[in-house]
């Protein structure tokens, strides 16, 4: 076991051992006059001698240690303990548990769930939102370096993230029969349907997103396809829209913010002033870095904003033969990612950066030390066989 | 502080003291003590001519059978005996030792006076009381009874250590009270060379003294370690010396001065005593007034 203080500028603290040293030295006795008829007796005026004596030598050595013990604790104290090495099995939740037992014959192993918190297996573990990635990247890091890991994994997987696990250590990766609890996944988004409104100067650039959305119908099935729907400003909006063009000048309509907020999107030109794109982030760059448009959340919404002007020399893109698939990408929700895997193809990598372990600490110890020590010192200090307080 | 002065154990032990004087007691009355007047009693004392106006019943007639004349039969008559406790209530008899502070001399003092009083009470005695500093003497008059007790066991509690030894005119009613023939019981620590020579006085001017002087421990074995302070609460002055190093020097001279004045009050005839206060209160009791018979069997 390693000590270490993490704080150990406190331990000028020590300092204060001067106070209890000053308090027991026997000098009170000069300092209070003792009554003595017998004084003419006293001959020899002899001065006191300068002996360092000190008296209560016990309480003297408890109140000492009981400064000492308070300044380790200021000191922050840990300890760098290297656990003795020990194995752990975690259950992927969905593996079969008879079978798990049987897979593995060390009984000295600990078992867990790989769930949040990492559960023991006689518990219930949590089987919302588990993304064994992360969990097993998580315990991987919390564990010491000399624990080995035997991982029981179903058949197959969900909730997987992009990205391949890779661990800091060689894992037993056992697959059993079973199935993950599949991960509510988001249905097919709905097909854009879009509706374009513009005021008197931006009618030149609607035609861009005319031809946008003419382009889209070319490639969608004949049920999805769609009617142009461009207009003025003035003109209301048909129900079944599921995203806005807004090309105009000033505040944002209170219908428009309305409707947005129903958990639609909304794309405005440049010189439209909504408050929540101050704190939007770039949603679209060109191949130089520009960024062409941010997004903000609005509500259950999204508000999109040009950050360049809709005009050709200012923005190229627009006469791009892409621009129609980036302006679906761009007004679509983020499409959700594959989770599910075979077990057998995701053996975890390893190579991971190994963190160094997190040292105890020790104050809670120390405080239960200073509360007995501080009992026992007042305990002694307030004994009635002291004849007097200090 | 107790309403009694005197502890239940050492009350117990009383009844085994008696008062006792050596000088014959010149008090009227009738009492325990020898006297030198003559009358009815038991001890027989001289034959004398009848005189007109004896009593015929005092005539001894056997006697009168074999010479013919009258002649009165003389007893000694027993008298009682006066005790005053003479109490030194200066500033220096407020000492009390560190072990028990609440023990003084001067309450030591008070309960060895009620101790007296209640052996005068028993035995009928004269009793009386005078307390001495220069704020003004205290003095309960000598008497008898228990009102009189009372009476003095008020004083007593109200009485405090304060003030020195008063100048000579001051300790005349002194003189004026303590009669000749009277037993004194002097209760100090004997450090005033007034109350000394007082005593040595008294004893001259027969009265019979017995003096307790009485020391704390700390003064018999000076326990002090280190440097300290010392306080003479009668002249206010301040010692800082190093107790350990000034152990040897004061146990000898004070034991020196504490048998130069055994050898004065010895010289003058007074019954000399020291009484520490860590020993049993009655110790002194003991040495005064234990019967000369249950004293010897004690011995034995």
């Amino acid at each position: 076991m390693n000590l270490a203080l993490l704080a150990p500028g406190a331990l000028a603290a020590l300092a204060a051992l001067l106070i209890p040293l000053l308090i027991h030295l026997s000098r009170r006795s000069e300092q209070r006059p003792t009554d003595f008829a017998a004084l003419r007796w006293i001959s020899a005026q002899l001065r006191p001698r300068r002996k360092l004596v000190f008296q209560e030598i016990l309480l003297l050595l408890l109140r000492l240690l009981l400064l000492i013990v308070l300044a380790l604790f200021l000191a922050k104290p840990v300890s760098m303990q290297t656990a003795a090495p020990t194995h752990w099995t975690v259950i992927v939740p969905g593996a079969d548990i008879p079978a798990a037992k049987d897979s593995t014959l060390d009984t000295k192993s600990e078992w867990h769930w790989l769930s949040p918190g990492f559960p023991d297996v006689e518990d219930k573990p949590l089987i919302a939102n588990t993304n064994i990635g992360s969990l097993l990247r998580e315990l991987d890091a919390q564990l010491p370096a000399s624990t080995s890991l035997t991982i029981i994994v179903p058949e197959h997987l969900s909730g997987l993230d992009g990205e391949r696990i890779r661990l800091s250590r060689q894992v037993n990766w056992k697959i059993v029969p079973g199935t993950m609890p599949a991960m509510p996944t988001t249905e097919n988004v709905a097909p854009i349907r879009l509706a374009i409104r513009y005021d008197d100067a931006h009618t030149d650039a609607s035609i861009y997103f005319r031809a946008a959305q003419v382009a889209w119908q070319a490639d969608r099935k004949a049920a999805e396809k769609d009617l142009l729907d461009a207009a003025n400003i003035s003109s209301a909006l048909k129900p079944d829209r599921n995203a806005l063009v807004w090309l105009a000048a000033g505040e944002l309509p209170g219908t428009i913010r309305d409707w947005v907020n129903k958990g639609r999107t909304l794309i405005v030109s440049k010189d439209t002033r909504v408050p929540e794109l101050a704190s939007g982030v770039p949603a679209w760059r060109n191949e130089k870095g520009r960024a062409l448009a941010s997004v903000a959340p609005l509500g259950q919404g999204r508000v999109l904003q040009w950050q360049q002007d809709l005009q050709p020399e200012a923005m190229p893109e627009l006469l791009d033969a892409t621009f129609p698939s980036q302006l679906e990408t761009l007004l679509q929700p983020t499409p959700v990612a594959p989770t599910l895997a075979l077990a057998a193809s995701q053996t975890p990598l390893t190579g991971a950066r190994t963190f160094p372990e997190a040292p105890t600490s020790l104050q809670t110890w120390l405080a239960l030390l200073i509360a007995i020590l501080f009992l026992l010192e007042r305990g002694i200090a307030n004994s009635p066989r002291r004849g007097h307080a200090a | 502080m107790s309403s009694d002065l005197i502890p239940a154990d050492v009350r117990a032990r009383l009844k085994a003291f008696r008062l006792q004087a050596r000088r014959i007691s010149g008090a009227q009355g009738i009492g325990q003590h020898q006297s030198r007047s003559r009358g009815a009693g038991l001890e027989f004392a001289q034959y004398r001519a009848y005189e007109p106006g004896d009593e015929p019943r005092q005539i001894d007639w056997k006697l009168y059978a074999r010479s013919d004349k009258f002649f009165v039969r003389e007893a000694e008559r027993d008298s009682p005996l006066i005790v005053w406790c003479l109490i030194d209530a200066t500033a220096s008899m407020a000492q009390s030792d560190a072990a028990r502070p609440e023990w003084s001399r001067l309450q030591a003092a008070k309960a060895l006076t009620a101790c007296v009083i209640e052996l005068a009470l028993k035995q009928g005695d004269r009793f009386g009381l005078i307390a001495v500093n220069d704020k003004g003497l205290v003095v309960v008059n000598a008497g008898s009874g228990t009102r009189h007790r009372d009476q003095c066991l008020l004083e007593l509690h109200k009485l405090k250590a304060q003030g020195h030894w008063p100048s000579e005119s001051q300790c005349r009613p002194i003189w004026e009270r303590i009669g000749a023939n009277t037993l004194v019981l002097l209760l100090s620590d004997d450090y005033d060379e007034a109350c000394v020579s007082l005593a040595e006085r008294l004893a001259v001017a027969r009265r019979e003294v017995l003096s307790v002087q009485i020391l704390t421990a700390e003064e018999r074995d000076f326990p002090f370690q280190g440097g300290h302070r010392f306080r003479d609460a009668e002249t206010d002055t301040e010692l800082l010396t190093d107790a350990a190093a000034s152990r040897a020097g004061f146990i000898e001279q004070f034991s020196a001065a504490k048998r130069m004045l055994a050898a004065r009050f010895a010289a003058s005839g007074i019954n000399h005593i020291d009484y520490i206060l860590d020993q049993p209160l009655d110790t002194p009791l003991r040495k005064f007034f234990l019967p000369r018979t249950s004293r010897h069997q004690e011995s034995v």
